[in-house]
């Protein structure tokens, strides 16, 4: 196995044009390795060392993660907890303290588990990624990142650099849920983001959700019929029927897909 | 007996018996007569326990535990209270999360620490151990008895009987999982439902 470990963007980005595969903290890469899922790539490049990687920036219009912050720091840095609550909530329950020390958001994106935390406040706060290579540089929103368990519709020379998330409007709120079986060392048996925005009248200006492990990558559930409405008790009910009816679930050692049809739905309409 | 049991009668039994031979005395190994002694003597332990049940989910958390155990003379306190808390988390993880599943040709579908669930520090209720010395004839040396598997013995039953007071019925199977928990209460249990 070739390991290099890039020193500026860059050689990170030759690296991987030479078809090295990027390492940050290992908490995919490595487990699989040793669970026999995944032998490790021919050739890896280490970009845990960039610090152009690792800044968490805000504008007017937007919060700018680097691809290598942990989620450790996404927990606590206070421009996160503060506007983008819903991925500070799902930051705190990845893994153990040890995975959210070495784990980045980068990594998590780039896996594309359908059962990763972070995944689904991403999509309710409209996240984008930048994707770089020796050839250029794009943006995709995250919502059409993930097309598979496990598969993105990237490149495999380009990099995640930053994952970019709108500043929300005035009146916003956002949270994360799931069901965990231990409170530690858990990975989502379901799970489900929320973000609203609520008009003057504390009517639904804007309502999103999106459901953790309930489908081949994380779902969006659509709920325009509820803009405009009030959010009572009912709005809720139906929210969480509409993402009860919504996900396809399946079956594994951790659930049967009968219960997470069932169990989304109250992380969904859950406070 | 099980008829008598059920019709809410005491069932009360006496006996007694020749200890079984042990090799000659070897100082303090558990093999030995000594070690064989505190073993034969009777333990008794009592758990009870608080939990909270999610009910629209079936996710049972444990907050606190109380242990009563009689193991005659406790000769190292440390060692016992120690023994005690390790068996109670075991006792829960055996309660609610911990089961070996096994695919068609045998092989265990949950051979690694990240599917078989096992009680992590952050699941850890309140444990609260009461030692009730109670002098026992014949028991170890200075009146010690067992304490080994003693302490998850009775937890799995606490939990199972807190959950079948809260949701009205037994769950029937261990682990108690969220699923099977939920699916208790909902009646589906009893449809073929795994």
């Amino acid at each position: 196995m070739q390991f290099s470990i890039a020193t500026t963007l860059d050689e990170a980005l030759d690296a991987l044009a030479t078809g090295a595969c990027p390492i940050a903290g290992g908490t995919d890469l490595v487990v699989a390795a040793r669970h026999g899922k995944a032998p490790l790539p021919d050739s890896v490049v280490a970009i845990d060392r960039l610090s152009e990687l690792q800044t968490i920036s805000s504008t007017a219009d937007a919060t700018i993660i680097g691809a290598g912050v942990t989620h450790a720091r996404l927990m606590t840095n206070d421009a996160v907890t503060g506007a983008l609550a819903g991925l500070a909530d799902a930051s705190a329950l990845v893994g153990s303290p040890a995975t959210r020390n070495l784990g980045t958001l980068g990594g998590n994106v780039m896996n594309a588990s359908p059962a990763m935390d972070t995944g689904a406040p991403l999509v309710v706060l409209n996240a984008s990624v930048t994707l770089r290579s020796t050839r250029g540089e794009r943006s995709l929103p995250v919502a059409e990142l993930w097309v598979g368990p496990g598969q993105t519709a990237t490149r495999p020379d380009e990099l995640c650099t930053v994952i970019v998330i709108p500043t929300p409007r005035v009146r916003s709120g956002s949270a994360y849920v799931r069901l965990e079986y231990r409170r530690a060392m858990e990975i989502a048996v379901v799970g489900a983001a929320a973000a609203i925005t609520l008009g003057d009248d504390g009517s639904i200006e804007a309502l999103a959700v999106a459901l953790t492990a309930v489908g081949p990558t994380i779902l969006s559930v659509e709920l325009a019929e509820l803009v405009g409405h009030p959010m009572t008790p009912e709005t809720l009910e139906r929210v969480a029927t509409l993402a009860s009816t919504q996900s396809t679930p399946i079956s594994d050692g951790r659930a049967s897909d009968r219960y997470r049809r069932h169990a989304v739905g109250i992380m969904a309409k859950r406070r | 007996m099980a008829g008598i049991a059920a019709g809410g009668e005491l069932l009360l039994g006496h006996g007694s018996g020749t200890p079984p031979s042990a090799p000659e005395a070897v100082g303090v190994t558990c093999v030995g007569d000594q070690g064989l002694a505190a073993w034969v003597a009777p333990q008794f332990s009592c758990h009870a326990v608080r939990v909270r049940l999610d009910r629209e989910t079936g996710v049972v958390r444990v907050l606190e535990v109380s242990a009563a155990h009689d193991s005659g003379t406790i000769i190292n306190p440390i060692g016992a209270t120690g023994q005690v808390q390790g068996g109670v988390l075991m006792g829960i993880g055996q309660a609610l999360t911990e089961g070996t599943r096994y695919r068609d040709d045998a092989r265990q579908q949950n051979a690694g620490l990240l599917e078989y669930k096992l009680q992590t520090a952050a699941d850890a209720p309140q444990i609260q151990i009461e030692f009730v010395e109670v002098p026992t004839a014949n028991a170890g040396p200075s009146g010690a008895k067992g304490i080994a598997e003693a302490p998850n013995v009775a937890t799995p039953a606490a939990i199972a009987n807190a959950l079948a007071k809260l949701i009205g019925r037994p769950v029937r199977q261990l682990p108690m999982t969220a699923e099977r928990v939920w699916e208790t209460a909902i009646g589906a249990d009893e449809g073929g439902v795994q």
